[in-house]
């Protein structure tokens, strides 16, 4: 990954005519411009279709919803995912543990985690969504209500006839 | 999602474009689209642990009922009594209001190993219900799985249900047309007899027929032979593999009876039936297939290539063929009459192969 500005996108693509591998710009809400290899981008389906359709990879993406912060743990992963073939044995432990270190780090901050779902979920990035949704699966797991609101910070708002309904429905079964 | 009655939060906005104001800004998972949340819950891997987050506010109350997948029983705890477990099922079912449902799972487990579950312990109208509730949510992939009933399986004739004497014959189940269902899955544990009279589902535009219905399995169930043969002729028209297990086919008067297959479209069938015989598969595009009979002593099978003949009568088989005087089983397929070859096939112990089908 890389970030820069539209000096370093045109020298990205003067690069990409004599090599052949693309560089694509995704630019952040705030403005912030990154510039990544074709094969990290292609990890989004979002940005692969775009790509594929002949649209505007001179200009760039623009990307409303992810701010950079985000944008740039999503390239993250992106990059080591699109511009990696593991072939050996070894490879492929290298990127499970790249895999459980990088969302060990979101678990840890609930915040973070739920930007990085929402990024790739907007941007179709399925393994990296399966990746988060499965931890927060994991947190909610053999925890007791009480326990699931704590963790993501969930307001108790149910009224007492909320409760009533939950109650009738429970005696049925 | 949020009841439009409720003044204090009147709408949740829900798109990629972030969090509303409406969740607690503090929440850092309420304000995920419900489709993520859904694959949240699946990744759960259990229906009651997802109905669990109903309670945890407003906004959690109704997102497990949109689940389009369930998974009911107790396949991932066999120490529950069957009466809860059966009622667990059916108030899932109730509670639930996805109007289409991908994937239902339901699997009835022995509480106990060692234990038998007599017939009576699981009702003939509880799994109707189940069945009707498949048919009415449009499921996609059914999967119903029943503890065998031992007497059954061992063959004792008759059982006693509620002071009256009954049979597996006697308890009748219907399967109801699905229309958008790919595969279906029913093991009935020598419980019930498995009608498949096409009933028009209770849903408005039903065709009342099976017409995305890639692959059937019926195990452990008595069917009609007469209804069998007409749904794979007539009401499977994509149905590629098929495979009855442990079937015991009736003809009229519930005696035994045997049963033919025709179906264009059919690749690969297995069949193990108890009492029955088979006596005529006409299946150009078949690739696969085994058959074999009775319980009681299973033969070993084993795949053999097909050069002439395709398939070859069991000793039960033969013999309920001899007893309704009918010519030993037919097999017309691809492997020598057409361009498709049939590539792999089983033949059953005591029989040698005969080449004096087509």
């Amino acid at each position: 990954m890389a970030s820069g500005s539209g000096a370093a996108a045109a020298a990205a693509d003067a690069e990409e005519k004599e090599s052949g591998s693309r560089m694509i710009t995704l630019t952040s809400n705030e403005g912030k411009a990154f510039v990544v290899t074709e094969a990290s981008a292609r990890q989004s389906a979002t940005i692969r279709s775009m790509v594929d359709d002949g649209g505007c990879v001179d200009k760039g993406f623009p990307l409303p919803n992810v701010d950079s912060k985000t944008l740039a743990r999503v390239i993250q992963y992106s990059d080591e995912h699109g511009n990696k073939e593991p072939h050996t044995v070894d490879e492929r432990a290298a990127l499970a543990k790249f895999d459980r270190d990088f969302i060990a780090e979101l678990d840890a901050d609930k915040a973070f985690l739920y930007d990085v779902t929402m990024a790739a979920n907007y941007l179709h990035i399925q393994g990296l969504l399966a990746l988060t949704t499965q931890c927060v699966a994991d947190t909610i797991k053999g925890k007791t209500p009480e326990e699931i609101r704590t963790a993501f910070g969930i307001e108790y708002d149910l009224t007492a006839q909320d409760e009533k309904e939950i109650k009738e429905e429970d005696t049925h079964a | 999602m949020v009841h439009p009655d409720d003044g204090r939060r009147s709408e949740i906005v829900m798109d990629a474009a972030g969090r509303s104001c409406e969740v607690d800004e503090e929440d850092y998972i309420s304000g995920l689209p419900d489709d993520l949340l859904h694959n949240i819950l699946l990744r759960l891997r259990s229906t009651a642990a997802a109905a669990r987050t109903s309670v945890l506010s407003r906004r959690w109350l109704r997102v497990w009922a949109h689940l389009p997948d369930l998974e009911l029983g107790n396949f991932r705890a066999p120490a529950a009594a069957v009466d809860s477990v059966l009622d667990s099922i059916d108030a899932a079912m109730a509670a639930s209001q996805a109007p289409a449902i991908d994937s239902l799972c339901i699997t009835v487990e022995k509480e106990n190993r060692t234990r038998q579950l007599p017939l009576a312990a699981i009702p003939a109208h509880r799994v109707i219900a189940w069945l009707r509730f498949a048919s009415r949510r449009r499921v996609r992939r059914l999967n119903l799985s029943l503890p065998a009933d031992d007497d059954m399986a061992a063959r004792a004739p008759r059982r006693r249900v509620g002071g009256e004497e009954k049979t597996m014959e006697a308890l009748p189940i219907d399967l109801l047309a699905m229309e958008r269902a790919t595969s279906i899955v029913l093991d009935l544990g020598h419980r019930f007899r498995l009608r498949l009279m096409m009933i028009p589902p209770p849903v408005a535009g039903g065709s009342g027929a099976f017409t995305k219905l890639t692959a059937l399995t019926i195990i452990a169930a008595a069917v009609e032979s007469r209804e069998l043969e007409a749904l794979v002729s007539s009401h499977c028209p994509r149905l590629e593999r098929l495979s009855i297990i442990g079937v015991k086919l009736l003809g009229g008067g519930g005696a035994a009876s045997s049963f033919s297959i025709r179906s264009d479209s059919l690749t690969s069938l297995y069949i193990h039936l108890r009492d029955s015989g088979l006596e005529e598969v006409v299946a150009p595009r078949l690739e696969k297939l085994h058959a074999s009979g009775d319980t009681t002593s299973l033969p070993p099978c084993w795949p053999r290539s097909l050069g002439k003949t395709s398939i070859v009568p069991t000793s039960a088989m033969a013999s309920a063929a001899a007893r309704s005087r009918s010519p030993a089983p037919r097999v017309v397929c691809g492997g020598y009459a057409s361009r498709h070859p049939v590539r792999s096939g089983i033949c059953c112990r005591d029989s040698t192969p005969s080449t004096g089908w087509i």
